[in-house]
């Protein structure tokens, strides 16, 4: 290209502006996305391989539950830890139970096929079974399995008028609001007609704690019109707490023993403040649970930091001129909040390759302008002394610019 | 094609991606969208890329086809072939020079897009060509056409530019 058209091209680049961070933010996260669905894909391909995943062999394994309880569940119970984590813990097991209920609504089958609960989180496995319908929605035409699930099985379900229906799930007939953190994840199956439901809830971001026989409710059969449940409309549906009553119509109810596991999860509150360049931090609660370690972070921006951010970026986030939302103690130390390793007293990672060889939620599960979470594996034992630190370089950690976790 | 090297060869070309789109749509809201269905129709389709070595003008075809069905739907107007438009291409001058950001909105998107890629990204009219799918005499007359209402808008001789 000659001279004048380069000078020409250098004026014309400023006319366009570069990928805005949001924009390629998003687009980071789709790819992430394609990425850790192709892994879940090859780790359910492995087992497919391995059991020979086809329809009479699955039929067996399932007839063989219904006949032998629980001592049959272990042929299928990787599969909710496998799709919501990344891998199986190690004491998985101790916490699942299978085959828990079923019932037909409206010509779909609902089967509760595992549920588990480690003092934190409750996990569920549950599918929609439509019994007209011949489709196979898990397996492509080339016999691998399909990971997600596309619009079609849905909008088939919508037509049979089952489904969630609305945000909440009732324990021993107490309505609690679906909490922050929980994760969905939908597939098809080898079955034809059935869609499967992977749930994760965090029942402890609505402080709700189980122990012992717990009767379950969710609202997951025939949809009810949501306009029964007003309050204005309805009051007599709440009751004194202001919470929805227990609905007679569309819900399925099952009985989960919990047992004691409560009484397994260890919890400790480190509260040893760290003074940080750009913030004050400290881990307050740190839970053990038999399946994984939840620590939470407490953390709070210096205001003279806050505002030389203000003062070097502006004001906060705009798109097309208009001011989204204002800078905040989340944008000075996001960098730091979100790459904290859990690392010993030596500053030895305590789980190298914690994504590849445990789990792809493991690190960070989120933050806000004052707060943290961090979910690792479980371990029998744990070092000592732990702390969050940020990596300076590959296995080199800066405990200097950490917060003590034990 | 994996996942990773998906990534990879995206991320490498992102920047002339958004570019190509923000020349044809004009605001993020847009580019957002259409940033977001190529990436979905792309993966979804990935095993019809046979070389790697194609993936960007692959990746140009969707999206420009994705931007163009965004500018459709917002107009609700039928985008003629470029070549039915020629008679309308040459736009009278303004009487003062208009500046430059002013003076490309007011091109098609197709000739803003090929401008992008020439004067900007450095593409051959063969590459170009290869990225949207059309013939090399329609990327030289979409050039041709974008430099003389350039000059007519900006009041400046283009004439060197080749």
């Amino acid at each position: 290209m000659n001279t004048q058209n380069k000078k020409f091209g250098d004026r014309l680049t400023d006319t366009i502006p570069d990928v805005p961070e949001q924009i390629h933010d998003t687009t980071v996260q789709m790819l992430d996305d394609f990425i850790l669905r192709e892994k879940i894909q090859a780790a359910q391909n492995t087992k497919t391989a391995r059991r020979g995943f086809k329809r009479p062999t699955l039929a067996f394994v399932l007839i063989a539950m219904l006949l032998l309880g629980s001592v049959a569940f272990a042929a299928i119970h990787f599969n909710i830890f496998d799709t919501m984590i990344g891998t199986t813990p190690k004491n998985a097991a101790q916490i699942m139970k299978a085959n828990l209920h079923q019932e037909t609504v409206n010509n779909v089958e609902i089967t509760i096929k595992e549920a588990g609960y480690d003092g934190r989180t409750m996990y569920l496995l549950y599918s929609y079974r439509m019994l007209d319908v011949d489709t196979v929605f898990g397996i492509d035409e080339n016999g691998n399995a399909v990971a997600g699930i596309s619009e079609e099985p849905m909008r088939l379900l919508s037509e049979h008028h089952v489904g969630w229906w609305v945000d909440h799930i009732w324990f021993d007939g107490k309505c609690m609001d679906a909490p922050n953190n929980s994760s969905i994840y939908t597939t098809g199956s080898d079955v034809p007609g059935e869609i499967v439901q992977y749930e994760s809830w965090r029942l402890d971001n609505e402080e709700t704690f189980l122990s012992g026989n717990v009767e379950i409710s969710l609202p997951i059969g025939e949809k009810q019109p949501l306009e029964n449940y007003q309050k204005q409309l309805h009051p007599e549906m709440y009751g004194d707490d202001g919470r929805v009553l227990l609905p007679t119509d569309g819900m399925v109810t099952f009985t989960l023993d919990v047992a004691d596991v409560l009484g397994k999860v260890v919890e400790t509150t480190p509260n040893i403040t760290a003074d940080l360049p750009d913030l004050t931090a400290k881990v307050s609660n740190v839970a053990y649970t038999p399946v994984m370690m939840y620590v939470t972070l407490e953390a709070a921006v210096k205001q003279e930091k806050l505002d030389a951010f203000i003062a070097q970026n502006g004001e906060g986030h705009y798109l097309d001129g208009k001011l989204l939302w204002p800078y905040s103690g989340a944008d000075v130390f996001a960098n730091w909040i979100t790459q904290l390793y859990l690392v010993d007293g030596d500053g030895n990672e305590v789980f190298p390759n914690m994504a590849e060889n445990n789990g792809y939620i493991y690190g960070n599960n989120g933050y806000s302008d004052s707060w943290a979470e961090y979910l690792f594996p479980y371990a029998d034992t744990y070092p000592s002394e732990m702390w969050l630190a940020p990596k300076t370089a590959a296995n080199t950690f800066d405990l200097a610019q950490a917060v003590q976790v034990r | 094609m994996d996942a990773e090297t998906f990534k990879a060869e995206y991320l490498h070309h992102e920047r002339l991606f958004y570019r190509v789109s923000y020349s044809m749509l004009g605001n993020n809201d847009d580019c957002a969208d259409a940033i977001q269905d190529t990436l979905l129709r792309a993966w979804e389709r990935r095993s019809t890329l046979r070389n790697i070595k194609a993936f960007r003008p692959w990746i140009m075809r969707i999206l420009t086809n994705i931007c163009t069905d965004i500018l459709r739907k917002r107009s609700k107007l039928v985008l003629v072939p470029f070549e039915e438009s020629e008679q309308q291409a040459v736009m009278p001058a303004p009487s003062s020079p208009l500046p430059l950001k002013e003076a490309m909105d007011q091109l098609s998107p197709q000739l803003r897009v090929a401008t992008l890629l020439y004067y900007i990204e450095g593409y051959s009219v063969k590459e170009i060509a290869q990225m949207l799918d059309v013939p090399q005499g329609t990327v030289k007359s979409r050039l041709l056409y974008a430099r003389q209402n350039l000059q007519k808008l900006l009041h400046e001789e283009m004439e060197d530019m080749q």
